[in-house]
């Protein structure tokens, strides 16, 4: 009777419970391997080497290795433990393994790297800030609050940054595992909503830092917070450690365990000190709270059923070019460039200036782009027939020692002024008529590509349109928020196609012209706001017209004159030498800016074939040279003697010329695979330069978008004919992405707009930034090696497929992840292009 | 002298550009000769073993010995309570006729002793800033005056004496703002000097860190709920939001320097081959910088001259004179309450300007007081609040009531000890850092000298008569408090208990540094195991939180995260009833 009775019940809580249960854990989980990122913005791998190991070497390539380990001791002393990071020190140095030097694959900023990381493809978000030649539209793709703010309005997580990657069809890792088993935190490139942790973050603010909810605790901790004011930022990643450890462990328990098989979360406190301050004692007591909140979060997965089946990885994005004396000086871009000197440019700029005092930005990082506009400006409102709003240069990556300058077409600028000064001297026949000598050929220099662009944005708004159409149909937000972008993006084309063709209209004939100019037109009837049309050739940026060379009333009385007066951009970013120096007694600012170098003018070169070439020239006359990356990816580096080489160029190189990056001889002239420049170059103070500028300059959505294209979030495709007109509007979109040089800061000088970040910085090409973090650790059914340092020098492009390939996900032959066959739409990954770093010991896999 | 200076100083900041050693570095500070002098203070108590302790000093040692701060510690006792008393040398108590004078509704422009006069010399024992038995009294102090306006507010009567109140309580906690940096500044230049200068007899890293902590938690009202036991990170946060300040100052003043057309120089002060403590920065000009047409002169810029410097006629003189001379404008320090925007202390072409910024400051509060005391209508209360916040935010620095003691006091007292600059720039500096000084309560910097030597004589006079007393009395009572023995004297027993006691504190400190950690170790386990030995030995029924939690812990980290060696002794602590009742929170597996 007794066994009946508990016959039944089992058969009473197996309707209950069971099916569910079986619907959402299927058998085969437990033997699922698991994958715990754990992602430190900013933290540098000599740092955290040597803060591993404070007698090692590594402590020598810190700056004042006496110092740091007299603070490693002071720390000792004042946090009360031998070992510093206990956990980081056990689960990577002795149980793990990690990469002795692994530096950042491309441009060593959050975003980029991030997207590489992510991905691991090659780099397709360049900077920090989206900007559009074509629409003017400037985003930025680190504004978290925004992008949290627009997760919960609009319901979708998608990042401006992961909108990039899935314009081209480039998943990340966690589109590998089924949704319902990835989990991320709030970062550059995330799908979701992070709601569990907005809401943890509120209830750990709410409740003080207090784990259990005391009111008289809490109170008791709010209290004390009001004499020792915690660092938000810090409480914020505390509060991540804690949600993650208890998500972990929570999730641990009962009938729900296992479900995560891919953890994401990133950790920013220490790019964000970093950036503001860096004394090593500071930073060493930093490394502690984080090796604390680690420790939180391996805790955790020690008490889980999973825990030799996990993997955890710490990675960082870049290093910091840390100095713990010396202040690192801004210098203000925006203000500069609407400067005389520097063209007196109206600005677009991404954020408000001199933001610590300005009104409108009540909470740092919530901010808009704005136009400033510049008294200089020919085309404001102080000149005739101008107006407000036409800005034509937009410095991105502010608050880092570089940036990318995107100027508007020279030969658009001259157009714009001579239809101010057409209208003007409308009733001024004689002198109309000298402008029209001037304005014909500008004009019919400007016409190709005038409607080449005019076509290819109504092509693509009308491609942007129809697909915006199709995913606001849909009902899932993600598609909702693709379909309001592209409409956002087609809008804004239509817009601008719509006033270049009023400007292509304007008659070339003579009298029609006079006639067109007689009877009137608003400048904005003609002129796009915000359209910079193609990046300005090398010979235009040596010529880049900036405004008038006379005043109004003295110019065209004679036919011949230039009117223009004009900027050399070259010799002006070389040869300029600030007022003040920077704390290193430095007054040249611009350290080298680099250029792409149409192939065509490379006459002489008989090689390889080539992808690309780049032009690098330092300031100071400290030298130029010449950067050729061929179509197999291998990397050709020689200094030049002058700008005229590059015509000579051939295979032997250039002899006797100076080389800016001080690299030794051994390494001019030679075909170089990437991975051998990583090695040969890791030990130097330009580390990685062929390397990272080879990466940021080639156009990699070409390779996304040719072929075998899966074009991202906009397949499937009806037809032949659609897909090709998606593709061109893609491509025209990612081509307007391109500034017209680039620039780099000596160091001891930030690029800002008026904020201050006077701390270390990244961007450059110091060990110190291009440097980051890669450690690992392994249940003992991952078959991972212990205690191994790495040697060798990787890329973070090798992460994803080493962290794919330990769990077992990776195809060897294909090199692409092999899809989870409970994902019923797995996203088709490409082929990784990294290495596999050797993690795994030999022949195992879990 | 000041030009000969400013010109050498810019030269050797020219030095070639690159990654440049420490040596190239630190040489920029001129080498200072603090000194740490240690006396022993032998006290008699009432058991056969005097107490044994030391007057740590510091000062610098130029032609005469300058003190600066007084500690007494206690050289057995290795805890972060080493320190026993602290006295800021330079700093006295307000007497009678400044207290009446700060509380009389009148703006006053100048310090204590500006007009002359001398503290004269010191028979009694100078109160101290800091004592081991007061921990919180600042804090409470405050509360207490917090408290006591609070009720005049909910009673909200009108009365002169309100008035006054308000206006007594304003300079006073001025005062109390510029003694905790003062003191502040003397503990960071008293740690700087330890690490140059070791000795087992300095005060310990561990105190000092305890002192700051101490000066901060009591610079609050609200400093009464912070915890007793130092928090490293307070003062750490503290520290880092200091240098982040003073580094964003310098750098918004040198790229808006650079943009006008004018030259910056920083000038830091700081111990050779250590890093700079404080950092201040010059601003000048030079014709031969200037292009044809000089940048129109903004309006809105930070520097607060007063004058636009291409227009002056006495600098165009200047300029036209010696193009190629470098014309100082003016002195700032980069620290404030004001978000960003650095302090003007020295004007050199308007000297009256620093002072009657100040000025309008003092006649703010004048107002602000009389304001509150009548009350305004809703509206106008909300006007007030955000006009304030806006010109706050703006960094406005006339009619701005944002303290800019954290930036002044450093500054005077490294001008008072001769840094960097000449004798003379020292003193005309000094005398414009007293004119941002519109406090009766506080003294100005020629009383300071004199304080410190008429303090620094009395404590050392007094040696072994009243300071003895004294320190007697404070380190007695807190045996008292640690042993709750009431108010009965101090037997022999009750100094071994308490020496006993102390071995206890520092077992627990341990210990709750292990509890904190929130998975693995990183104290030594022969330390742990040290100090759990003593604590177990004190708590053998393991009544305490921190017994239980230590045990929680191991339990959670055995045998794993224990190394073999420690496993058999650690497994007796948490599996007291024998090896049949282990578990573990986790699958046991080797130790790497």
């Amino acid at each position: 009777m007794q066994r009946i009775a508990c016959l039944l019940a089992a058969i009473a809580l197996g309707i209950c419970f069971g099916p569910d249960r079986v619907a959402a854990e299927p058998a085969s989980r437990e033997q699922r391997a698991r994958v715990i990122l754990f992602k430190v913005d900013g933290l540098p791998g000599l740092l955290i080497e040597a803060a591993l190991a404070p007698q090692s070497d590594a402590v020598l390539r810190l700056p004042f290795p006496g110092r740091f380990r007299e603070d490693y001791r002071a720390t000792q002393t004042l946090v009360g433990r031998e070992e510093l990071l206990p956990n980081m020190k056990e689960y990577f140095v002795r149980q793990g393994v990690r990469a002795g030097t692994i530096f950042t694959g491309t441009l060593p900023l959050s975003a980029p790297v991030w997207a590489q990381i992510d991905s691991g493809q090659p780099s397709i978000v360049k900077r920090n800030y989206y900007f559009n030649r074509a629409s003017g539209v400037s985003r930025v793709y680190l504004n978290g609050l925004f992008d949290s703010a627009g997760k919960l309005i609009k319901g979708s997580g998608r990042t401006h940054a992961l909108w990039e990657l899935d314009l081209l069809g480039i998943p990340i890792l966690p589109d590998a595992f089924p949704p319902a088993r990835v989990w991320s935190s709030l970062q550059p490139l995330s799908r979701k909503r992070s709601a569990i942790q907005l809401g943890a973050m509120g209830k750990f603010l709410v409740r003080a830092g207090e784990r259990v909810f005391r009111p008289g605790a809490v109170i008791h901790q709010h209290l004390s917070h009001l004499v020792a004011y915690p660092d938000p930022v810090e409480r914020l990643d505390q509060s991540l450690s804690l949600t993650l450890a208890k998500w972990l462990k929570w999730r641990a328990e009962g009938d729900r365990s296992e479900t995560l098989d891919f953890i994401t979360a990133l950790f920013v406190s220490v790019d964000h000190r970093l950036h503001l301050e860096s004394s090593y004692r500071s930073v060493l007591h930093l490394l502690v709270k984080l090796d604390d909140w680690f420790g939180e979060v391996m805790g955790a997965v020690e008490q889980t059923a999973r825990r030799n089946r996990t993997l955890v990885a710490m990675v960082s994005d870049h290093g910091m070019n840390l100095y713990p004396v010396h202040i690192n000086y801004g210098f203000p871009i925006n203000p500069w460039l609407r400067r005389p000197e520097f063209g007196g440019h109206t600005v677009l700029s991404p954020e408000v200036e001199d933001s610590d005092h300005a009104l409108t930005r009540p909470i740092p990082g919530v901010d808009f782009a704005r136009v400033y506009e510049s008294p200089e400006s020919p085309y404001g409102e102080t000149v005739p027939f101008g107006s407000k709003g036409y800005f034509t240069a937009f410095a991105a990556n502010l608050g880092n020692p570089r940036f990318d300058l995107f100027l508007r077409h020279s030969d658009l600028n001259r157009l714009h002024l001579l239809l101010l000064d057409s209208l003007r001297l409308r009733n001024d026949v004689e002198k109309l008529d000298r402008v029209f000598e001037v304005v014909q050929p500008v004009f019919q220099r400007v016409r190709p590509w005038l409607e080449a662009d005019a076509v290819s944005l109504q092509q693509a708004a009308e491609v942007f349109e129809a697909w915006s159409e199709r995913h606001l149909a849909a009902e899932m937000p993600s598609a909702r928020d693709a379909g309001s972008r592209l409409a956002s993006e087609s809008r804004l084309y239509r817009n601008q196609a719509a006033i270049l063709r009023r400007l292509l209209a304007l008659p070339l004939e003579e009298k029609e012209w006079r006639r067109v100019i007689r009877s009137g037109f608003e400048i904005d009837e003609v002129i796009p706001r915000g359209y910079f049309g193609p990046p300005n050739a090398l010979e235009q940026l040596g010529n880049y017209p900036v405004g008038w060379a006379r005043p109004a009333a003295e110019r065209w009385s004679q036919s011949d004159e230039t009117p223009f007066r004009t900027l050399n951009y070259l010799d002006l970013i070389t040869g300029y030498r600030a007022l003040n120096p920077d704390a290193y007694g430095n007054r040249y600012p611009f350290n080298f800016l680099v250029v792409p170098i149409p192939l065509e003018d490379l006459t002489g070169w008989k090689g390889l074939p080539l992808r690309q070439a780049l032009w690098l020239l330092a300031s100071e006359n400290r030298g130029q040279a010449v950067l050729l990356e061929a179509t197999d990816g291998a990397l050709w580096y020689a200094p030049l003697k002058n700008r005229g080489g590059l015509a000579r160029l051939d295979a032997a190189g250039a002899a006797g010329s100076r080389d800016p990056l001080g690299y030794p001889n051994r390494l001019w002239a030679r075909w170089l695979d990437p991975r051998r420049w990583v090695s040969e170059t890791a030990r130097l103070e330009t580390s990685l330069v062929p390397v990272i500028l080879a990466d940021l300059f080639r156009p990699n959505f070409q390779d996304y978008l040719s072929g075998e294209s899966r074009a991202g979030v906009l397949m499937p495709l009806d037809g032949s004919g659609r897909r090709e007109d998606l593709l061109g509007a893609l491509r025209f979109r990612f081509r307007q992405a391109t500034p017209d040089f680039r620039v780099w800061m000596r160091h001891g000088w930030n690029v800002n707009t008026m904020g201050q970040q006077p701390g270390g910085s990244h961007g450059g090409f110091l060990p110190l930034e291009t440097q980051t973090t890669f450690m690992v650790w392994g249940g003992e059914e991952m078959g991972l090696k212990r205690g191994r340092k790495l040697s060798g020098a990787f890329l973070t492009l090798d992460i994803a497929p080493t962290l794919m390939d330990a769990i077992g996900r990776l195809d060897p032959v294909s090199r692409r992840i092999v899809p989870d066959p409970e994902q019923l739409s797995a996203p088709e990954f490409p082929p990784f292009p990294g290495r596999i770093i050797p993690i795994r010991q030999q022949a195992a896999h879990p | 002298m000041w030009l000969r200076w400013l010109l050498s100083a810019i030269l050797a900041g020219c030095v070639p550009a690159g990654w440049l050693s420490a040596e190239t570095v630190f040489q920029r500070y001129q080498p200072q000769p603090l000194e740490i002098r240690n006396h022993s203070l032998v006290v008699e108590n009432n058991s056969d073993r005097p107490y044994r302790f030391v007057l740590s000093v510091l000062g610098a040692n130029r032609a005469e010995f300058i003190p600066l701060l007084a500690v007494v510690l206690d050289p057995e006792d290795s805890t972060s309570h080493q320190w026993i008393a602290v006295w800021n040398l330079s700093s006295s108590s307000p007497g009678f006729i400044q207290r009446v004078k700060a509380s009389l509704p009148l703006p006053w422009w100048s310090p204590r002793g500006t007009a002359g006069g001398t503290a004269g010399s010191i028979r009694r024992l100078p109160k101290p800033v800091l004592t081991a038995r007061g921990r919180k009294s600042g804090a409470k102090g405050r509360f207490a005056w917090a408290a006591a306006r609070k009720v005049s507010d909910f009673a909200s009567f009108f009365s002169p004496g309100r008035f006054a109140l308000e206006t007594y309580r304003d300079y006073r906690n001025d005062l109390d703002e510029r003694q905790f940096h003062q003191l502040y500044a003397l503990l960071l230049l008293y740690e700087a000097a330890a690490a140059l200068q070791p000795s087992d007899r300095n005060l310990g890293l561990r105190a000092i860190m305890d002192l700051k902590y101490t000066a901060l938690i009591n610079r609050e009202a609200l400093g009464i709920v912070a915890s007793g036991r130092s928090e490293y990170w307070v003062v750490d946060k503290f520290e880092t939001r200091m240098r982040e300040k003073m580094r964003k100052g310098a750098a918004y003043l040198h790229s808006r320097a650079t943009l006008q057309g004018l030259r910056f120089q920083e000038v830091n002060y700081g111990l050779e081959g250590r890093w700079p403590l404080y950092r201040t920065a010059v601003l000048s000009v030079c014709k031969a910088d200037l292009p044809e047409h000089p940048q129109p002169w903004l309006k809105s810029n930070p520097f607060d001259l007063g004058y636009n410097p291409f227009e002056h006629p006495r600098i165009r003189a200047s300029m036209d004179e010696n193009p190629e001379e470098e014309i100082p404008l003016a002195y700032y320090v980069l620290i404030s309450d004001f978000k960003l925007r650095p302090v003007i202390v020295l004007n050199f072409f308007k000297p009256g300007n620093p002072g009657r910024r100040q000025d309008t400051a003092v006649l703010r509060n004048t107002a602000e007081n009389l304001l509150s005391v009548y009350g305004l209508p809703l509206h106008l209360q909300a006007l007030r609040h955000i006009g304030s916040w806006s010109l706050n935010r703006k960094g406005v620095t006339i009619f701005s009531n944002r303290s800019i003691s954290s930036g002044i006091e450093p500054a005077k007292l490294f001008a008072r000890m001769g840094w960097h600059f000449d004798k003379d720039t020292n003193g005309l500096l000094l005398r414009m850092l007293d004119r941002r000084t519109s406090n009766p309560l506080a003294d100005s910097f020629a009383r300071q000298v004199d304080n410190a030597r008429a303090r620094h004589e009395a404590i050392t006079r007094n040696a072994s008569g009243r300071l003895g007393l004294f320190i007697r009395r404070v380190y007695e009572d807190g045996i008292r408090k640690r042993l709750d023995l009431g108010r009965r004297s101090i037997s022999t027993e009750d100094i071994a208990r308490f020496r006993q006691q102390r071995a206890l504190d520092r077992a627990l400190e341990v210990i709750r540094g292990f509890n904190r950690q929130p998975h693995l170790n990183g104290i030594t386990w022969s330390r742990l195991l040290q100090a759990w030995d003593r604590l177990s030995a004190a708590d053998p029924k393991r009544s305490r939180p921190e017994s239980r939690h230590f045990l929680r812990n191991l339990k959670r980290l055995y045998p794993r995260s224990v190394p073999e060696g420690y496993r058999s002794q650690v497994a007796g602590w948490i599996f007291p009833s024998g090896p049949a009742s282990q578990s573990s929170a986790f699958p046991a597996k080797s130790t790497p």
